[in-house]
């Protein structure tokens, strides 16, 4: 073997040699995250059903058909809008978006006008627990904070802002869903019980429509503040 | 490796812990309730007196609900006479509404009733207002709708 012929068979052995120590030197380890999270997600259930009422009885006084209130499940318009100051401003509002929401319309009320819905229902249809909260807004989206009496089976309200409260929501009916939790597939029923209470007429304007909202917040349970 | 995993782990609680945070969801109940009316419309005013040569005019004026009605009786020559005005109102609201009636002081002037039946939207209730003279007099009736059921 000529002398030339040694050197390059020494280089080839040493590239072989370099190459599977480099091999070994750079060899990786990998760990692969992975995160799949759940969802909070409530929505309305059942039918809701509009019955007018004075005092305990059902109907209205006498058995006069003079107002009339119904109950539906519909897209709110101005939901979203109304809800969002209520939530983190990092919230993500794409999870309500399909939801239906509760509208309740009353008309030609008079001081003494009463109506209850029943059979509605909040599920949670998410995978993880939830608690409620309840928050009720003008029609501007501020929160309105009831005047409460008798326990707060008679909660005043104030819807138009101008001092001088015109409505009674039963304290007793949806503000019991708060703190209420909810596993997944659970479910609670409330009611909206309102008046015109006829102790407030001097607030109650004729020809003139009250709105205000009732917002119920789905929080994961361990997150409720 | 040991730093680069705490590193990973670490970051992995702070994505975990941020999502948890934007996870609720609303449900809105939109309620509004509209208003009826109480309203009232003085449709006619007659009269019938003792003597047929009585005159007798009346002034109605309306504030919000409420007619304020001057009537005055003046028979011939400072004699003595007896009328009934009969008043008739209209419930031009959208409730059913009751009528309360006052009428000035003094045995010359009562108004009946004080306070009417049930009147319906649409339908009509009159008081009567029964004014005794002698000579000019002046009777003032304030006649104010309410809502039925109060």
């Amino acid at each position: 073997m000529k002398k030339y012929q040694m050197y390059i068979f020494a280089v080839a052995v040493l590239l072989v040699a370099v190459a599977t120590a480099f091999a070994l030197w750079a060899d990786a380890l990998k760990i692969r995250l992975e995160v799949n999270t759940g969802n909070v997600d409530i929505e309305f259930t059942g039918v809701p059903r509009a019955t007018e009422m004075h005092g305990t009885q059902q109907g209205e006084y006498e058995g006069k058909d003079v107002g009339s209130c119904t109950a539906e499940f519909t897209e709110v318009q101005d939901e979203e809008a109304a809800a969002a100051g209520l939530l983190p401003p990092s919230w993500n509002p794409s999870s309500a978006n399909a939801d239906k929401e509760l509208k309740i319309v009353i008309t030609n009320a008079y001081p003494g006008y009463q109506c209850k819905i029943s059979d509605v229902n909040v599920k949670n249809v998410g995978t993880i627990p939830v608690k409620l909260l309840v928050k009720i807004l003008d029609k501007n989206h501020n929160v309105i904070r009831p005047e409460q009496y008798n326990g707060g089976f008679v909660s005043y309200i104030d819807t138009d802002g101008d001092g001088c409260t015109e409505l009674d929501v039963d304290y007793s009916s949806f503000f019991t869903l708060n703190g209420t939790q909810l596993h997944p597939g659970e479910s609670q029923s409330f009611t909206v019980n309102l008046r015109l209470p006829t102790e407030r007429q001097q607030c109650i304007a004729e020809q003139t429509t009250y709105t205000f909202y009732v917002v119920i917040i789905g929080y994961q349970w361990n997150e409720f503040p | 490796m040991k730093p680069l995993t705490t590193i990973a782990i670490a970051m992995l609680i702070t994505a975990i812990a941020t999502t948890a945070a934007l996870m609720a969801d609303t449900l809105t109940t939109k309620i509004t309730a509209k208003t009826g009316t109480i309203d009232l419309n003085l449709q006619t005013a007659t009269w019938t007196c003792g003597n047929k040569k009585t005159t007798v005019t009346y002034t109605p004026t309306k504030t919000g609900n409420t007619y304020t009605i001057q009537i005055n009786v003046n028979p011939p020559g400072q004699s003595s006479d007896s009328c009934t005005v009969y008043l008739t109102y209209k419930n031009t609201g959208t409730i059913p509404i009751k009528i309360y009636t006052t009428s000035s002081s003094g045995n010359t002037c009562t108004a009946t009733p004080t306070t009417t039946g049930q009147i319906h939207p649409g339908y009509t209730g009159t008081v009567n207002v029964t004014i005794s003279c002698t000579g000019t007099c002046t009777c003032t009736v304030t006649s104010t709708a309410k809502s039925w059921n109060q």
